[in-house]
Order: C-alpha cells, then sequence, then structure tokens
C-alpha cells in the first residue's frame, strides 16, 4: 500500500503530465524549434569542419547539441507558466490547506516536463540520425545523453519552477524565459571553444557553465568516452538541479507562510 | 476623404503605438532579442570562419550584422500583426474601424509605428555592432542603400502580418503573422555565403526572396555593390504583393462588420 506522501506526489503528478500534453503549445515550440536551429545551423555551416583542428568531419553530428541544451533550457518556460498559471488560479493557495509537503509539489511539477524531455529525446535522436549523425559512444553512449539531458531538463524545469515560485506572473517567466537563453548563446554550443578566435567571447564561454554541459553532451557524439567531458556534464546539470530545487522549496515556504 | 484625415488616422495610430513602447520598453524585446543573441553570439563564435577561402577579407561582424540587421526589421514587421491582432481582442480596431472612413489608414499606421520600431532596434544594433569591432568597407551611400533595404523588408514585413490580422482578426492568426516571416529569414544563408552551402539548405536559401536582400546587403556592407538593383526589385516586388494583401485583408474585415 502506497503511503499518503507518494499517493499525493501520484495524484499531482498525474495531473502535472494530463496538463502539459493536453495543450500542444507546452509540447511542440520545445521541439520545433532547436529542431529548426539545430538544421539551420547544422546544415548551414558544414564547411566549418574544413578549419584545421575541427574536432570532427561531420557539423551536423557537432550540432546535435544544439537541441538537447536548447531543448532543455525551453523548459524554463513551461515549468514556470505552468506554476504561475497555479498561483493565479488560487490552485497553490488551496494546496496550503492540506497536508502536502512542499518537496512533494515541486517533485509532481516536474513530472510534464520529464514526459516532455522524454518526446524531445526520442525526436531529436531520431531526426539527427536522419540528417547523418551519429553517436561516437555508441548505443550505450546514445543512452548516457539522454540520461545527461534529463537531468539537465529536471533542473532548467526546477530553475522555471523557482522563476515562477519567485515572480508569481505569468507575464514575467514569459520574459525571463528566453533570457536565460541568451546564456546558452554564449556558450561554446556552435563552436569549439578552443577554436573561438574573438578573445572576449572565449573567455565568457569558458566561464559559462552551459559550456560544460554541451561540452560533455558533445563529447559523446564525436569523441567516444570522455570522463571529465562527461563529469563536468553531469555536475551543471545535477548543480543546477539540487539549487533550483532548493531555492524552490525555499520560496514555496515563504509564499505559503506570506498567505 | 481627404489625405489629412487618412494621415491623421495614419499618425494616431503610429502615435499610441508608440507611446505604448514608451510606457512599455519591454515591448521592445521580441524585437530585438534574437537579433542582438545572433550578433553577440555567432560573431564572436563563428570569427575563425574568416579563415575558411569563401570569407576571406571579410569581416565576419559586419557579415553577421547584416543578418541581424534584416531579422530586427523583419521580427519588428511581424509583431505589427501581433500588436492589431491584440487591439482586434481588446475593441480598439473595432471603434477604429468604425471612426476611421478609410480603413487603410489604419495599417499605414502601423506600416508607419513598426518602422519607428525597427528604426530603434537598428540604432541599438549598430552601436553594439562597432561595439564589437564591426568594420565597415562601404560608404555612406552604400548604408543608406543597406538601411533602405531593411526598412523595405519592415514594411513588407508590416503587410503581410497586418493583412493577416485583418484575416483572421483573432489570436489563432497570430502564428501565421509571424511564422513565415520567421522562417524565411532562417532560410537565407545566415552563417556562410550562398556559395558555401550545399544540400537541401542552399536549394531552399537560392529560391528564398530574402536571401537576394541578404547578399546584396553584405555586398553593400563590403562597399562593393553587386545585385543590388536586383534586391531592390525583389523587395518592392514583395511591397506591392503584401500591400495587396493587407488592403484585401481590410475589405474582408469591412466587410465581416469588424
Amino acid at each position: 500500500m502506497r503511503s499518503p506522501a507518494a499517493r499525493q506526489v501520484g495524484l499531482l503528478a498525474h495531473r502535472s503530465i494530463t496538463r502539459t500534453l493536453r495543450d500542444p503549445g507546452n509540447v511542440a515550440p520545445g521541439i520545433v524549434v532547436p529542431l529548426l536551429l539545430f538544421l539551420i545551423v547544422g546544415s548551414g555551416l558544414g564547411d566549418a569542419t574544413k578549419i584545421e583542428g575541427f574536432p570532427t568531419d561531420s557539423f551536423i553530428t557537432f550540432a546535435l547539441t544544439i537541441p538537447f541544451a536548447q531543448g532543455a533550457m525551453m523548459t524554463i518556460g513551461n515549468t514556470g507558466q505552468a506554476i504561475t498559471t497555479d498561483i493565479e488560479h488560487g490552485f497553490i493557495n488551496r494546496l496550503a490547506l492540506t497536508p502536502l509537503r512542499g518537496v512533494a509539489l515541486l517533485a509532481a511539477q516536474l513530472a510534464g516536463a520529464l514526459v516532455v524531455g522524454v518526446i524531445q529525446a526520442a525526436v531529436f535522436f531520431g531526426v539527427g540520425l536522419a540528417a547523418g549523425a551519429r553517436v561516437e559512444a555508441g548505443v550505450v553512449g546514445a543512452l548516457v545523453l539522454f540520461a545527461l539531458f534529463i537531468v539537465a531538463v529536471l533542473g532548467f524545469g526546477a530553475f522555471g519552477i523557482f522563476i515562477g515560485l519567485w515572480t508569481g506572473s505569468s507575464p514575467a517567466v514569459q520574459a525571463i524565459a528566453p533570457l536565460a537563453g541568451v546564456f546558452l548563446f554564449l556558450s561554446s554550443m556552435a563552436f569549439p571553444r578552443n577554436l573561438i578566435e574573438t578573445d572576449w567571447f572565449r573567455q565568457v564561454a569558458t566561464l559559462n557553465p552551459l559550456s560544460y554541459l554541451v561540452e560533455g553532451m558533445r563529447s559523446l557524439l564525436i569523441f567516444g568516452w570522455d570522463g571529465q567531458a562527461l563529469a563536468l556534464g553531469f555536475l551543471v546539470a545535477g548543480v543546477v538541479l539540487i539549487v533550483s530545487i532548493v531555492a524552490s522549496a525555499a520560496t514555496l515556504r515563504r509564499r505559503l507562510v506570506a498567505r | 476623404m481627404s489625405h489629412s484625415s487618412f494621415l491623421s488616422i495614419a499618425r494616431f495610430v503610429a502615435w499610441r503605438d508608440m507611446r505604448d513602447l514608451r510606457r512599455a520598453p519591454a515591448l521592445i524585446i521580441p524585437t530585438l532579442l534574437l537579433p542582438l543573441m545572433f550578433i553577440v553570439a555567432f560573431a564572436g563564435a563563428l570569427s575563425r570562419l574568416t579563415s575558411l577561402p569563401a570569407l576571406q577579407d571579410i569581416d565576419y561582424t559586419a557579415f553577421q550584422y547584416v543578418y541581424a540587421l534584416l531579422q530586427a526589421a523583419g521580427f519588428a514587421g511581424a509583431v505589427g500583426g501581433t500588436a492589431m491582432i491584440e487591439d482586434f481582442q481588446n475593441g480598439f480596431m473595432g471603434r477604429l474601424m468604425l471612426a476611421a472612413p478609410k480603413r487603410a489608414a489604419i495599417v499605414a499606421g502601423y506600416v508607419i509605428a513598426m518602422l519607428l520600431r525597427a528604426a530603434l532596434a537598428v540604432v541599438l544594433l549598430t552601436a553594439l555592432a562597432f561595439a564589437l569591432g564591426m568594420d565597415v568597407s562601404g560608404g555612406p551611400l552604400d548604408l543608406l542603400g543597406l538601411f533602405a533595404l531593411a526598412a523595405l523588408l519592415n514594411v513588407t514585413a508590416t503587410l503581410w502580418s497586418t493583412g493577416v490580422a485583418m484575416h483572421g482578426r483573432s489570436p489563432n492568426a497570430a502564428p501565421a503573422a509571424i511564422l513565415p516571416v520567421f522562417l524565411l529569414l532562417f532560410l537565407t544563408p545566415v552563417f556562410l555565403p550562398l556559395e558555401s552551402l550545399d544540400g537541401w539548405l542552399h536549394a531552399v536559401a537560392s529560391a528564398n526572396p530574402f536571401t537576394s536582400l541578404l547578399e546584396a546587403g553584405r555586398a553593400l556592407i563590403e562597399g562593393q555593390p553587386e545585385d543590388v538593383g536586383m534586391a531592390f526589385a525583389v523587395v518592392g516586388a514583395m511591397v506591392v504583393v503584401t500591400g495587396l494583401w493587407a488592403l484585401w485583408g481590410v475589405k474582408r474585415a469591412e466587410a465581416a462588420g469588424a
């Protein structure tokens, strides 16, 4: 027999998944926009592999990390929007009257993001492989890439929940979520860091943690097994996840006390 | 119906948009965010591409600036349609349609407003590009030509999107106002010259009318204007076609009693 806490999480997770999948607007942009950028960058920069020192002869393979990284970041908008809708409709206030624990609510809210993440990964792999990309680390490497992507989806999803709880306003989430994408553009997403000629950009990309997330994913695609790159990738995604959950839980507590 | 009333309606619509922008400057973000990201990120990350034969002796920041400029101009125009759809939703368009003796003036007002928004975006983008070290080989006339191309692209996008808004008059029409502009801008030689592309993107970019604008703009900023006349002819034709589309939209909105 399930504990009351597990039952609560199950019910809320079911609600989160149903609500997410019911509206194509929650799923489609997180698939279409990253794929579009992947196809444009991947097809438009094919000649870049002719540059001396470029780590692969397939730019499509190099660029396959773009949809994974961007798709994970777009989770911020989805989860942030969902939690602000719950705030604006009074759902969170009603939950405050029940014995539900805050962490249970947060975990359940991430269920919808998790399901969308699985769909995104399947589509990204399918389109990427059909476009000619390959995974140097093989099938196991693809599974590890999937795992890293899911940790990133949960991490950015939790960050979106934090933003939503902190601001409590849908327009604020809609304004902040795209700005988070700026950090991805300022990473080594489009080019290997060691080949970036512009000094200030290389320094920004080196300081940007998202570069290491992207490079961790990319290592499986173009190098095979690179323990350091993978460890850094999981570290970045894991830190985002843990810090965001802790910050969200604290913000949720404050919001409930304030009521 | 006198010219003065046509102009006064157009001026009022444009003034109202500028007033909204002054009250909420964040409204410029959708127009500016992606072009800013493109010029900062790609001019910074991809400058090594100039070691490729196709890009030798080319300033990559200037190369990307032209794309970001046209992108900002196009997005500003596409936003005009979504602004008009919002005005249909909040009832302002209904009142304006009743009050305006000639409704084409309303579209003209949006065209002026979106040109002003694009001009604001262009000023910010240009300042940023120079801050990033952009090297412009073209003279003042070449730059004027480049800005004229961007302005005409902005007018095309506004006429398209306001036409969609007049035809649809509901939030469901918003994607149709934005997506074609968004896609046509992306399906061009964004990162490398057209001749360096291959496969499906080369075929699509070659057939895309926006490509001739981009290539002419890049030629102008390099001070070696080639095929500029053709680019102006293409964008001129687009202005005429989208203008007819917008006028048809006005007629349909009138017929629907909007």
